[in-house]
């Protein structure tokens, strides 16, 4: 086990090594810009898709559509770029709501964003695999297999610890760029010299759902604006960054920001204008038209640079850094969802586990976690992009509301103790802009809830409050373990007065005749050792072989009516335990480990039980004895993470065991 | 129809029991008078220590002893029971052999002075005990006694 592990992850990391790499604006764009610019492969797609509702001659309303989802991302960039400035501690919308709208607002962020991190692997996953299988269409029967897949490897390297290095995200994401915007510029001079583009769904009717006029011709509008603002996903991955910055960090994460604005505009408008110039028709398979049977179309974007670059290489390499793109998009939650768990586990929201990072410095526990919704996602909705995407953007809009609904309060706080007024006026613009961006986000957040809602949306709709009370739910806990836990004011610590020690024992071994020793050095108040009267012969046995050995301290036989072990001893430690409040009970209990866990099942299972009802009595110490059998020698856990540690379980209260020898 | 009878399951002497219980059951928790569901469940999860004890003092009335719990120091009794533990004390030391007897109201440790072992005293057995009885470290205590073995021990 652990040499798997150590071929898989690599060797530990030591601490030291966790430096703060800083990173130029060349670097953090695409680290932090490939989750925003990835949604550029399907955000049109989506588009596209809901309008096919209406039949083609729908289409035509894409660009209002593109429209308004471009001026939306320029609106959320710009206050975004505020964001930056007032909190450039990386806490992002997390610590916006908390600080600002108190705890209960914060915790609905971070269960927003831990369901949009989720989604967001799963989507930019299923959606890069539906990009390769437009390449190869012989992958597309294996789609769930191979995004599941991806999301492994994925795991694996972040288990690994790639942390944000910097060229390996740059080199894919500015090839994705490159790409698009050769593919933009190709496409428009095909277009301008005469050459009109042909997608080869051109000529694919599509078969129109329903008649669709005045409220329902709005509704599937606005479906489709929701549907578009998939693109908006990932903007706020920087501002949860900025401490990575090059300082100045706030200004450069500003820049950065507005570059990815700029670029991811341009990019998607592009891309929707060369879609429609080509005639893309994109729709349920099932009503298109002209669609041979039994063929998966191909994805928007792979049409788009099919009818610019024809077959050629320049059409597969699109395909391919298209889909590495959308892998890259789901590291970015990787890195994202593993530190948001961390911050909270710190704020006692979630496990403990999560706050820690693993022996290879990354949050583990926290990318494993992420890693099985993740999967658990692709697998329930068979890598359909199209059906994950119903659940997207929930998250992100409600994160959004919340963020930029704090940061108006942020500055009517600041307002109120500034009194320069050069320093109020930008206080007042910034607040201005904060303002605009909460109401376009929040009339987003109403578009997207009501005309997803029965798509598929309710799900993330439970499942937030859901998130919300389980976390509520673990602080409490946390809470009042803590309270219970602290010593109160003026507590003195008593020491037992008698420690009445006994040594259970089944016959006289090795293991028993060690663990009587060990508990005879500790010079307990009274020692005795204990057996269970399961069978008269052996218990004859023993009391002979204990007068042979001369052992020097008395044999106690109880009484087992009902031949069980567990209950007698331990009525018969209480009865030892007696009334006075100081006086102790340690249990002393003899036990082999075992070098394999196959053998453990064979051994110590009455000893375990015993083990875990004392544990709940009052007064009552229980020691493991351990003996080392020869298959477990040598096998001691080197790193402390194997979970097939096949010692005996770890219950033994050795810190109170460590203050029975101070009793005399 | 011992108490110790080894053949019987602990479940199906719970059942068998079950008429005569109600007053026993109300005895272990008076609070859990209040209905008639929760008499139930306890019936049913009543630990087989509180059975043996009520079978315990039916038979201390039937051989007319006195209850632990009632005896007075420093007197002469009759007590009925079984040995709940029995303790060999170490070859190095006085020789003596010690018994815990219980008999569903209470227990008494018996100490017999210069044996290390007496064929017949083990755990589980049934006693019938003649002694004085007295309070030693808080413990009742009683040593020397005149024992009858009676039939049915766990064994």
């Amino acid at each position: 086990m652990g040499m798997t592990k150590r071929v898989l992850v690599g060797q530990p990391m030591r601490s030291e090594l966790l430096g703060e790499a800083t990173l130029s604006k060349k670097i953090a764009l695409p680290v932090f810009a490939s989750d925003a610019l990835s949604s550029v492969a399907y955000a049109t797609e989506e588009i596209l898709l809901v309008l096919s509702a209406g039949g083609l001659a729908f289409f035509h309303f894409t660009w209002y559509i593109a429209g308004a989802v471009g001026l939306l991302m320029l609106i959320v960039v710009a206050s975004y770029r505020q964001n930056v400035h007032a909190y450039p501690s990386g806490g992002g919308d997390y610590e916006v709501a908390t600080t600002n709208l108190g705890p209960r607002t914060g915790l609905t962020v971070a269960s927003a964003l831990m369901v949009d991190y989720t989604l967001t692997v799963a989507v930019s996953v299923s959606s890069g695999v539906a990009n390769l299988a437009s390449a190869i269409p012989s992958l597309n029967a294996h789609v769930v297999v191979i995004s599941v897949l991806v999301i492994a490897v994925i795991t694996l390297m972040n288990l690994r610890g790639v942390r944000e290095s910097g060229t390996a995200f740059a080199i894919p994401t500015y090839c994705f760029i490159g790409a698009i915007a050769l593919m933009i510029a190709w496409g428009l001079f095909k277009i301008l010299s005469g050459h009109p583009l042909e997608a080869e769904s051109a000529h694919y009717q599509i078969k129109a759902t329903g008649t669709y006029g005045g409220l329902a011709l709005a509704f599937l509008l606005l479906r489709a604006f929701a549907s578009g603002c998939t693109a908006l996903t990932g903007v706020e991955a920087i501002s949860n960054g900025v401490p990575a910055f090059k300082p100045p960090k706030s200004k450069n994460a500003a820049t950065t920001l507005a570059l990815l604005g700029g670029i991811a505009v341009t990019m998607f408008a592009g891309v929707t204008a060369l879609a429609l110039a080509g005639h893309v028709h994109a729709a349920d398979p099932a009503n298109l038209i002209g669609l041979p049977s039994g063929q998966t179309p191909r994805t928007v974007i792979a049409q788009v640079a099919r009818s610019v670059f024809g077959g050629s290489a320049l059409f597969y390499l699109l395909q391919f850094v298209t889909a590495l793109i959308l892998v890259l998009a789901a590291n970015t939650a990787f890195n994202g969802f593993p530190v948001l768990a961390s911050i909270l586990s710190r704020d006692g929201y979630l496990p403990r586990q999560l706050h820690t990072r693993g022996d290879r410095l990354a949050f583990s526990n926290g990318i494993l976690l992420l890693s099985g919704f993740a999967i658990t996602l692709v697998v329930v909705f068979k890598a359909s992009p199209t059906r994950l995407i119903q659940l997207y953007i929930v998250g992100v809009f409600v994160s959004f509301v919340c963020s930029q609904t704090g940061m108006i309060r942020h500055w009517n706080r600041l307002l109120r103790a500034e009194t320069d007024k050069a320093v109020r006026g930008r206080m007042m613009r910034s607040r201005v802009i904060n303002a605009i961006g909460a109401g376009f986000t929040a009339a987003v957040l109403v578009i997207v809830l009501a005309t997803k809602f029965m798509k598929g949306a309710w799900i993330v709709v439970v499942a937030m409050p859901l998130i919300w009370l389980v976390m509520r739910g673990i602080q409490r806990h946390y809470q009042s373990v803590a309270v219970e836990l602290t010593p109160p004011e003026n507590f003195k610590v008593t020491l037992p007065s008698n420690n009445h020690a006994i040594v259970l024992i089944s016959k006289l071994h090795l293991p028993a005749l060690r663990a009587i020793a060990y508990a005879r050095a500790t010079r307990p108040t009274s020692l005795e050792a204990v057996t269970v009267d399961l069978d008269s012969g052996e218990m004859e046995a023993l009391r002979r072989d204990w007068e042979a050995r001369e052992i020097p301290i008395p044999l106690t036989v109880i009484a087992s009516p009902y031949r069980e072990i567990t209950r007698p001893v331990v009525d018969y430690v209480k009865r030892l335990r007696g009334e006075n409040p100081n006086d102790i009970v340690t249990v002393y209990i003899p036990e082999y480990v075992l070098g394999h866990w196959w053998e453990q099942i064979l051994h110590n299972q009455s000893a375990l039980r015993l083990k875990g009802r004392l544990l709940f009595q009052k007064r009552v110490v229980v020691a493991s004895v351990p003996y080392q059998l020869r298959s477990a020698v040598g096998r001691e856990v080197t790193d402390g993470t194997a979970p097939s540690a096949p010692t005996a379980p770890k219950t033994g209260k050795t810190p109170k065991a460590g203050s029975t020898p101070t009793v005399r | 129809m011992r108490a110790s009878n080894s053949t019987a399951d602990p479940d199906v002497r719970a059942s068998e029991t079950q008429g005569s219980d109600t007053a026993a059951a109300e005895t272990v928790s008076p609070r859990q008078r209040g209905s008639a569901l929760r008499r139930l469940f306890s019936r049913l999860a009543a630990n087989p220590d509180e059975l043996q004890a009520d079978e315990l003092q039916a038979e201390i009335e039937a051989a007319s002893a006195v209850p632990i719990s009632t005896c007075p120091d420093r007197e002469q009794v009759c007590l009925v029971g079984t040995l709940r533990s029995v303790t060999f004390r170490p070859r190095a030391g006085v020789p003596a052999l010690e018994a815990e007897l219980w008999d569903g109201t209470g227990a008494v440790t018996v100490i017999w002075l210069g044996r290390r072992q007496i064929p017949g005293i083990d755990p589980g057995r049934s006693l019938k005990l003649r002694g004085r009885i007295t309070t030693l470290h808080g413990h009742r205590a009683i040593y020397n006694p005149i024992y009858e073995l009676r039939g049915g021990s766990t064994d």
